[in-house]
């Protein structure tokens, strides 16, 4: 059995946010889908600044 | 914790010690290090957007600079976890004697997952596209 390691929480944000914006460019195509896409902009937003966040924190002082 | 300032391959803030052993792991790093504070940014662009009208090509624009900058990471986040999922088969620089036993008792699958983050990558780079054509907010 998989032992739980707190590096897959670290690699699933920073998985996030690149596909919130493939599945954005890919919704951008069907007008359908744009009130869908107003809140998954909402999600890259704030996800961008936590991948920053995290990153700077694992480069800058956790090393 | 804190930052050690040395290791094996010296100080820690010489960014360019990897340039000449592994230039992937190189490019890489300069990526991301760019990617943090471009994220960041992005991230106040993209928010910025919801409360100030007429930001859409300055968006698309720092989503294409964004999508570019983060490919090494799609790529090698990907590779992580498939490097965990077979157990270091696929990735690891494991010793061939203890590869080929390990393989046969524990991962028969062994390192056909290699595959999985150049597709994955390969779909990353061909939505870049997409994202140029499509992409609005």
């Amino acid at each position: 059995m998989m032992e739980f390691s707190r590096m897959w929480l670290f690699y699933a944000a920073m998985i996030g946010v690149p596909i919130l914006m493939f599945l954005i460019a890919i919704l951008s195509y069907f007008t359908v889908f744009d009130p869908l896409k107003y809140l998954l902009g909402i999600l890259l937003g704030i996800g961008s600044l936590i991948y920053g966040a995290l990153g700077f924190r694992e480069v800058f002082i956790h090393g | 914790m804190h930052k050690n300032l040395y290791d094996v391959r010296g100080k820690t803030t010489n960014i360019s010690r990897l340039a000449s052993f592994d230039q992937w792991a190189f490019l890489h790093m300069v990526f991301y290090r760019i990617a943090i504070f471009a994220s960041i940014a992005y991230g106040i662009l993209v928010l910025l957007w919801y409360a100030v009208p007429g930001l859409d090509f300055e968006v698309k624009v720092a989503t294409a600079l964004i999508w570019i900058l983060f490919t090494p990471q799609v790529f090698a986040a990907r590779k992580a976890i498939v490097m965990t999922l077979s157990k270091g088969m696929a990735f690891g620089h494991l010793n061939t004697e203890f590869e080929k036993t390990y393989k046969a008792k524990y991962h028969p699958l062994g390192g056909a997952l290699i595959v999985l983050p150049y597709i994955a990558t390969a779909i990353w780079i061909l939505g870049f596209f997409a994202m140029l054509v499509w992409w609005s907010l």
